[in-house]
């Protein structure tokens, strides 16, 4: 463990590179997410984004690099990953929303949402129910807790996975392109959910294509190009006064 | 008429359901054994270990392709003597013993159950969704805990159309241990034919039984499927 600083950045990545045999896809990338911040990454397709988001929870390891949450450390070197705790450790404390939703399709609703906390958080089933409850009602799911994940439309399903996410309460969650997969009409309340967590105070980190959730909720915004971080800082900034010729591209093609 | 059905010593009633109990035994007792063959062989067959993997991959290979007979005789003869030469070497003073054709119908059908087990195994295991296992790693849990709580419970349901067709046959080819002298109702049924001459009528009957059993399981079958599935959207 090394000290925190209250102010300091409750997630480090640190000069992160990733190749898939032959190909580097991620050229040093580093990023710090302090409490609180909302940091939207934008990239063009096979910029790296997705890898990236994957090495922060080790679904995919690095090739180099290191990850620092709440002051538990991994360096990797050689692909050969050093830490001080266990890896489910480090990943029970960032919650992760995917793209394709990925509820368990054998377990209903509210099964999904208590099943990391009774066999991760280790909580007594009433417990856990309440508290998942608690988080199914904030995603506006309460009338449907006993139905399975095939019964649900896209929308809902990406709602209990946020659920899912929150109840484990993380230091930080990472979506990756949560509302890629929706049809256009589900996309809004799927994005109602995530901005009013990020008005709550939850650290997100949130790959997407979504120019109007980047541009009005995200605290901070990265610009990915072939692997490599080309430009980042405040919407504002970003959007008004683009430095890249990428990323003003970018910008116009969306 | 009746009478050839009646119980004791005139009828051959109890003699077949002795006969009927048998086959329920060996088919029940084949099952988990020939599971659990078929669970390790599809492990073998799918682990990073390439020795492993040919040991998997080879038993599936070697065992497809032996008629079920000729395995129950290298059972029931191999298994015999080896077990006896283990005895002596154990104990050279001990006398041998018999293997049981029970044991021998066990092993040997639950051998073949688990190689076409193992195949249907590893397919359900391919058509698991990778994003909901890494659903399960992102919120931390265990490989020990993704394996039993989301895979197992998955790989149950796709493998269970397999496995019920598997269980099938398994209770059809339990016949084959009447050759070596295990009282089946295949056997009972031959026994009573011989005795009776009446081949048409014990015959009939036994088509009937097997029948009934495989309807039963059918039946059984289709319950847990529906079970399995709950939930599942249909197309
Ligand atoms: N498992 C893998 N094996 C080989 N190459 C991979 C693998 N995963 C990703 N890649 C490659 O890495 C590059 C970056 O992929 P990544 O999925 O991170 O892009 P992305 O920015 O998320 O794109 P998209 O917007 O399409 O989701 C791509 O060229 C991709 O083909
Ligand atoms: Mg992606």
């Amino acid at each position: 463990m090394i000290p925190m600083d209250p102010s300091g950045p409750i997630l480090s990545a640190i000069d992160i590179r990733k190749s898939f045999g032959d190909v580097e896809v991620l050229k040093g990338i580093s990023l710090d997410a302090k409490k609180h911040d909302v940091i939207s990454i934008l990239g063009a397709s096979g910029s790296g984004k997705s890898t990236f988001l994957r090495c922060l929870n080790f679904l995919e390891t690095p090739t180099s690099g290191k990850v620092i949450i709440h002051g538990d450390e991994i360096n990797v070197q050689n692909g050969q990953p050093k830490m001080s705790v266990p890896i489910e450790d480090i990943r029970k404390r960032l919650g992760m929303v995917f793209q394709q939703f990925n509820l368990w399709t054998h377990r209903t609703v509210l099964e999904n949402v208590m099943e990391g906390l009774i066999h991760v958080r280790k909580k007594s089933r009433g417990e856990a129910r309440s508290i998942a409850e608690n988080y199914i009602e904030r995603v506006g799911l309460s009338q449907r807790v006993d139905a399975y994940p095939g019964h649900l439309s896209g929308g809902q399903q990406q709602r209990v996975a946020i659920a899912r996410a929150l109840a484990m309460e993380p230091d930080a969650i990472l979506f990756d392109e949560p509302t890629s997969a929706l049809d256009p009409e589900l996309v809004g309340e799927v994005l109602k959910v995530m901005q009013s967590l990020a008005e709550e105070g939850r650290t997100m980190i949130v790959v997407t294509h979504e120019m109007a959730f980047a541009r009005e909720v995200s605290s901070e915004v990265v610009f990915l190009h072939q692997g490599k971080v080309l430009e980042k800082g405040t919407p504002d900034e970003m959007f008004a006064t683009p430095k890249s010729e990428e990323f003003k591209r970018f910008i116009a093609s969306m | 008429m009746l009478e050839l059905f009646s119980y004791g010593d005139t009828g051959w009633g109890d003699e077949i359901l002795m006969g009927l109990a048998t086959t329920m035994k060996l088919a029940v007792a084949t099952l988990p054994v020939g599971m659990i063959i078929g669970f390790l062989i599809a492990f073998a067959a799918m682990s990073g270990i390439r020795a492993v993997r040919y040991v998997g991959v080879g038993y599936t290979t070697i065992m497809r392709g032996l008629p079920e007979i000729l395995t129950l005789f290298v059972v029931y003869n191999g298994a015999g003597l080896l077990l006896n030469s283990l005895i002596k070497w154990w104990n050279p003073e001990a006398e041998g013993t018999d293997f049981s054709p029970f044991l021998a119908g066990v092993i040997a059908l639950a051998m073949v159950f688990g190689a076409f087990a193992a195949e249907v195994i590893r397919g359900a295991y391919n058509s698991l969704d990778k994003g909901q296992i890494e659903a399960a790693a992102a919120v931390g849990m265990t490989p020990q805990q993704t394996f039993w709580r989301i895979k197992l419970p998955q790989l149950w349901r796709f493998a269970l159309p397999g496995i019920g067709n598997l269980w099938i046959n398994m209770l059809k080819d339990t016949a084959l241990v009447s050759v070596i002298a295990l009282d089946d109702l295949m056997r009972m049924t031959k026994v009573a034919v011989g005795v009776t001459k009446q081949p048409f009528t014990f015959y009939l009957v036994a088509c009937l039984i097997y029948w009934v059993l495989c309807v039963l399981s059918e039946m059984i079958l289709s319950r847990m499927e529906r079970h399995a599935n709950r939930g599942v959207r249909r197309a």
